[in-house]
């Protein structure tokens, strides 16, 4: 990351911490039954060890980076070890009898840090679906930047002169560029002195509450969605999957001249935004 | 702001989760439209983002019996548990009847649990709602994770905490919202009060 590189927070970057440490004894009951499984696997069939060892490691990974993250050191010995014992397996270093002595030795004491075993486990592999949501999170968490979102300062200004010269210029008094989750990306025209961070998280919650009432009445989404105030009127619209535009007019300005600009300003947007990896 | 239809007999409600971000609030609605009778029930609404992150509310309304001749309906909402996101909790939070704080159990969420509830607190003030005269239990989540790995903070511990802020002692329960245990008690309990807190008001 450069230093001219402004990052837009997650807002629910931190949320993603708390969530991993709460799941953190799930995933572990799902890693001990796969290990058990892995052990059943070898003793019934000799070398035939490969496909449930790679599963085990896959949710060994999410558990590591938890485990860094509660900073419980004892946890991520035992963890690393297992690592070490699974990729030598993986690779012919480590035979499947040595192997399984020593890691069967080891599951009991895991198993105390578990802690109560739940009723209704997901299946043995922990269903895909967890296994796969808990891994990207555990990968934001590691790489510490969760779903934030890095746009260099030159982009940023290449788009406030955009909007300027396209779209305020010509009667739109504010446009304010908002992240899926309420983030103010851009503020730009004559309301800067307005609460633009509030107006974008409840612009967001209005948006994603509009879309819901389409898909109540059996609309995929609402083509226009406009509200007429007295002086002003608001527009919002999206650009791609992760932004909304929502755009501060007069009432002067035709709604049909406007819905043409900001057609071309989601569509310049799409193009120049970077998209959320998660 | 509770309905009452007297020629109906008709009692409906609103009750708010409301807690820190992630503590369970949406897991709780989830689990009672897993468990209920699809009879008593109407359509869970949830107004997320990016999976189940709540970015406005969820909503489910219930249809809870009769209790003294009147067929009581609940609606039940989440509050967005992030910080920034205080304007959509105000909303969510207009004419509400009784609140149910979901209280996070793990040890890195003593500090947001306090100040979850402070919010709450100044939030109903803005609307000329007093905390202390609404009816109000409080759950203490995540329960499940007791005896394992993860540092949880002691009942003890947490009803200190989150009393300490509050005049009176209020109902606490147990839960876990993952799991299932408390969380039909603490809706009972809820419901319970704020229909006798609807019904004083009623008389007066
Ligand atoms: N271990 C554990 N996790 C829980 C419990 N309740 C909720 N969670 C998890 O905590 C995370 C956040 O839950 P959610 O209901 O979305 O929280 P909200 O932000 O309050 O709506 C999810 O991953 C849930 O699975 C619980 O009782 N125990
Ligand atoms: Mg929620």
């Amino acid at each position: 990351m450069a230093a001219q590189d402004v990052v837009i927070k997650d807002i629910f970057g931190e949320a993603d911490k708390v969530e991993i440490l709460g799941k953190l004894p799930a995933i572990l009951w799902a890693y001990l039954e796969t290990a058990r499984l892995l052990v059943r696997n070898i003793d019934t069939a000799p070398g035939s060890s490969a496909r449930s060892a790679k599963d085990a490691e896959k949710i060994l990974g999410i558990l590591e980076s938890a485990a860094e993250y509660l900073g419980n050191e004892s946890l991520k010995t035992t963890l690393g070890g297992h690592s070490k014992m699974l990729s030598a397996l993986g690779r012919g270093e480590l035979s499947e009898q040595d192997f399984v002595k020593t890691f069967v030795e080891d599951l009991p004491r895991l198993e105390g840090m578990a802690g109560p075993r739940p009723e209704s486990l997901p299946d043995p592999l922990i269903s895909s679906w967890l296994a796969d949501q808990a891994t990207d999170a555990a990968d934001r968490i590691r790489k510490g930047r969760a779903g934030d979102l890095v746009v260099s300062v030159e982009l940023l200004d290449e788009i406030r002169d955009y909007l300027a010269a396209e779209a305020v210029s010509e009667g739109i008094r504010s446009i304010l560029v908002v992240d899926n989750a309420g983030t103010l990306v851009i503020n730009i025209g004559d309301k800067t002195d307005l609460d633009a961070v509030s107006l974008a998280a409840v612009a967001a919650a209005n948006f994603a509450a509009t879309e819901k009432i389409a898909h109540l009445i059996g609309e995929r989404d609402f083509v226009l969605l406009f509200y007429k105030g007295h002086n002003e009127s608001f527009h919002f619209t999206r650009a791609g999957k992760d932004y909304i535009v929502v755009t501060i007019f007069d009432n002067s300005l035709s709604l049909g001249l406007l819905r043409l600009k900001i057609t071309e300003v989601a569509q310049f947007l799409i193009g120049k935004l970077p998209k959320r990896e998660v | 702001m509770a309905f009452i239809n007297k020629s109906a007999k008709e009692i409906q409600v609103k009750v708010v989760y409301y807690g820190p971000g992630r503590c369970g609030k949406t897991t709780n609605l989830l689990y009672v439209n897993q468990k209920m009778n699809a009879k008593f029930m109407g359509k869970m609404i949830s107004i997320d983002t990016r999976g189940d992150k709540t970015l406005f509310f969820d909503f489910l309304p219930l249809q809870l019996g009769k209790i003294r001749g009147f067929n009581i309906r609940v609606q039940l909402y989440t509050v967005p548990g992030q910080v920034l996101y205080n304007e959509s909790r105000k909303m969510v939070l207009k004419g509400v009847d009784g609140v149910v704080f979901v209280a996070d159990s793990m040890e890195v969420q003593r500090e947001p649990n306090k100040e979850s509830l402070l919010n709450l607190k100044e939030n109903l003030a803005e609307d000329h709602l007093d905390l202390d005269e609404l009816p109000l239990v409080i759950q203490l989540n995540k329960r499940d994770l007791e005896g394992s790995v993860i540092p949880i903070l002691s009942q003890e511990t947490m009803t200190n905490d989150l009393h300490g802020l509050l005049k009176h002692p209020v109902p606490v329960v147990m839960a876990s919202a993952l799991q299932g245990p408390g969380v039909f008690e603490t809706l009972r309990e809820i419901s319970k009060i704020t229909i006798k807190s609807v019904h004083y008001k009623l008389r007066s």
